[in-house]
């Protein structure tokens, strides 16, 4: 365990550098200036701008400023916010994100897990068929086409919930509810082949021979062990909520780490474009350990031995 | 019952006249791959009305735009912003084709009558009075444009990474691993934004925006193919038979391994789509004139309140096609892929 721990590690560090190196180089690509009419200005004062920010370095030196800034946790500071640092600015913006994400998440796993195992209870039933047709749409359609929809039919035409901000507990439903809809739907589905799979093996069989009731057998016997694999779904779920929250938040005008790198990427704020990427990097690989740790944790069948997850 | 036994003679025996063409006679036609496959389809009703669709949508992305008189970016701003009419549907008043539209205050009036325009726009015009008919076809057909592009190269990467990978086996297939499990552990979002910041936005840049991290699973799929295969008898006959590596793996095991290679691609294609979508939508996509649904949902966003059939309409035609698609994917593989049958 140890062992795996430790090269996972490695490779989380390797995947991180790479990611760094990559939005750093990728940015001295990007034609054009950080800096408003630059043309416009004298050399000296373009100079005199440049050596401020240290663009004058060659570009070595930079990104070895720039790791080691980097390793510091100094993240370089906004073009576009009065030179407030990154970090901070994040910081400040992780909150309703953070909210979002996992109510979404939460909700999203509760109800799918729910609806699937109702469909696998009640197979070709019409209750599987609309939970299954549920799960197929809620899949394909992106989510920022349900939140267009939620936000026009719910909150503009029948006005019973707040269209846009983040004033309280109420202006959190409609962007929950969009961003929910994907990781509802893949529980749902995995859930529905996990608890049919359940339901026809032996033990399952046993129980109902020795005359346990149906709910016995569905809560106790079937739901606990369909649960395992599904636990397993959930981590790359809370990833893909990542880049659905990004446009669910500029929907919804939620003040969160999406609406800013959305408002960033239009304003061509680079400091903060690369701390919001290195942020969404560090995040998707530490669910990612996570997960893979929590498999063997949830499933003793999964062993983690020799280095090699099986 | 003693006196009753019977006598068996030889002679009441005859031997059975044997064909060996009538016994090894096969009753139904053989089929191929394809012939199997669409058997196996054709039951999916969903999958076959999807496939149906599709068809039409893709026929109408290249014909929607010839049929309307409007070109999709010629824009006319005395008819700005003017809701759906067609002509014969506007009288049926639970069709939203009337030509209304609705106040602040809720009650309804007829845009085309108020502003004195004798004219039909089947999907409403946009702010710039451009028509939307022919603007949502036409960006229907780059979105789709964009996805089947993305959708066959990263297969032709995928494949060929993940078959040398797999075929090579040893330190190159450890390193190339090694090469994918970082490329997978960067979440693609961060490359694709990046990419397109770097290549400024276009159909091209989109593209390979999307490819540099969508060939990855096709790779793993493949590699593990190709090593369930390596160690067969058809791979070790053609072996001895003196095939050369490249003919070993182009000629005997792609084609053994089809479908999966399909069902990859074809859930490749909605994710491009989605993609592209998602860019328009964070301020990354096509440029004017040009559209993509996304570029058009994005658009309608920004006056939904007065004029929601311009935010509607693309979206149902993204959730459609998304739609569709995912149901045709869902189909194939349950038809190619025996062990995936649920």
């Amino acid at each position: 365990m140890a062992k795996y721990l430790l090269q996972r590690f490695i490779y989380m560090f390797i995947t991180l550098f790479v990611v760094a190196s990559l939005t750093f180089f990728l940015m001295k690509l990007i034609p054009g200036s950080p800096f408003n009419n630059f043309h416009k200005l004298s050399v000296v004062q373009q100079n005199i701008l440049l050596d401020k920010y240290n663009l004058n370095d060659p570009v070595p030196v930079q990104y070895f400023n720039y790791m080691k800034n980097l390793a510091t946790g100094d993240l370089g500071v906004s073009f576009q916010f009065n030179n407030t640092p990154v970090s901070e600015l994040l910081a400040r913006r992780i909150g309703p994100s953070a909210i979002l994400g996992v109510q979404a998440m939460i909700f999203g796993s509760i109800i799918g897990i729910f609806l699937g195992a109702i469909a696998a209870l009640k197979q070709n039933s019409w209750v599987d068929y609309t939970s299954t047709f549920l799960a197929v749409v809620g899949k394909s359609i992106p989510s920022f086409i349900f939140a267009g929809l939620l936000q026009y039919y719910v909150a503009v035409k029948l006005g019973w919930l707040p269209v846009m901000l983040w004033r309280g507990p109420e202006y959190s439903v409609l962007p929950t509810i969009a961003l929910a809809m994907f990781p509802l739907s893949i529980a749902a589905r995995f859930m529905r082949t996990e608890m049919i799979e359940v339901l026809g093996s032996d033990y399952i069989t046993l129980a109902r021979a020795k005359g346990a009731s149906f709910w016995q057998i569905s809560i106790k016997h079937a739901l606990r062990n369909a649960l395992i694999p599904v636990v397993t779904v959930l981590g790359p779920l809370a990833i893909s909520l990542m880049s659905g929250s990004l446009v669910i938040e500029k929907i919804f005008a939620v003040p969160g780490l999406g609406e800013q790198f959305v408002k960033s990427i239009s304003t061509n704020d680079y400091p903060v474009i690369m701390g919001t990427n290195l942020l969404f990097a560090l995040l998707f690989v530490v669910v990612i350990l996570v997960v893979d740790i929590l498999y063997g944790v949830i499933d003793p069948r999964i062993r983690i031995s020799g280095g090699k997850a099986k | 019952m003693i006196n009753k036994e019977t006598i068996i003679s030889k002679d009441m025996f005859a031997p059975a006249h044997i064909d060996p063409s009538k016994s090894e006679k096969i009753a139904k036609p053989s089929l191929n791959f394809w012939q199997d496959s669409w058997l196996r389809v054709r039951k999916n009703k969903g999958a076959v009305i999807s496939l149906i669709i599709l068809a039409v949508v893709i026929l109408m992305a290249f014909v929607g735009p010839l049929i309307t008189p409007y070109e999709y970016s010629d824009q006319n701003t005395k008819h700005n912003n003017l809701p759906p009419r067609i002509q014969g549907l506007e009288n049926i008043s639970w069709l939203p084709f009337d030509g209304t539209l609705e106040r602040r205050n809720g009650t309804e009036y007829n845009a085309y009558e108020v502003r004195k325009i004798d004219a039909y726009y089947w999907f409403g015009t946009d702010s710039l009075g451009r028509d939307l008919f022919a603007r949502v076809w036409k960006g229907t057909q780059i979105s789709l444009l964009i996805a089947f592009l993305a959708a066959l190269i990263d297969m032709i990467i995928g494949v060929t990474y993940g078959a040398v990978s797999g075929y090579l086996g040893g330190k190159v297939d450890s390193f190339m691993q090694r090469i994918i499990e970082i490329l997978v552990g960067i979440p693609n979002l961060i490359i694709v934004v990046l990419m397109i910041m770097v290549l400024k936005p276009g159909i091209i840049p989109i593209v390979i925006a999307l490819t540099i991290t969508g060939w990855t699973s096709m790779a793993r799929v493949v590699r593990a193919q190709v090593l369930k295969f390596k160690n067969q008898e058809f791979v070790l006959a053609a072996k001895t038979l003196g095939a050369s590596d490249s003919s070993i793996v182009f000629k005997h095991m792609i084609p053994n391994m089809f479908g999966v290679i399909i069902i990859n691609t074809m859930f490749s294609i909605p994710n491009a789509i989605f993609f592209e979508a998602f860019l328009s939508f964070i301020g990354l996509g096509l440029q004017e004139p040009h559209a993509s649904l996304g570029s058009l949902v994005d658009d309608g966003f920004k006056s939904m309140i007065a004029f929601p059939y311009q935010m509607i309409i693309p979206s149902i035609m993204i959730a459609l096609i998304m739609v569709c698609f995912n149901l045709v994917a869902d189909g194939l593989r349950d038809a190619l892929d025996p062990k995936m049958r649920d």
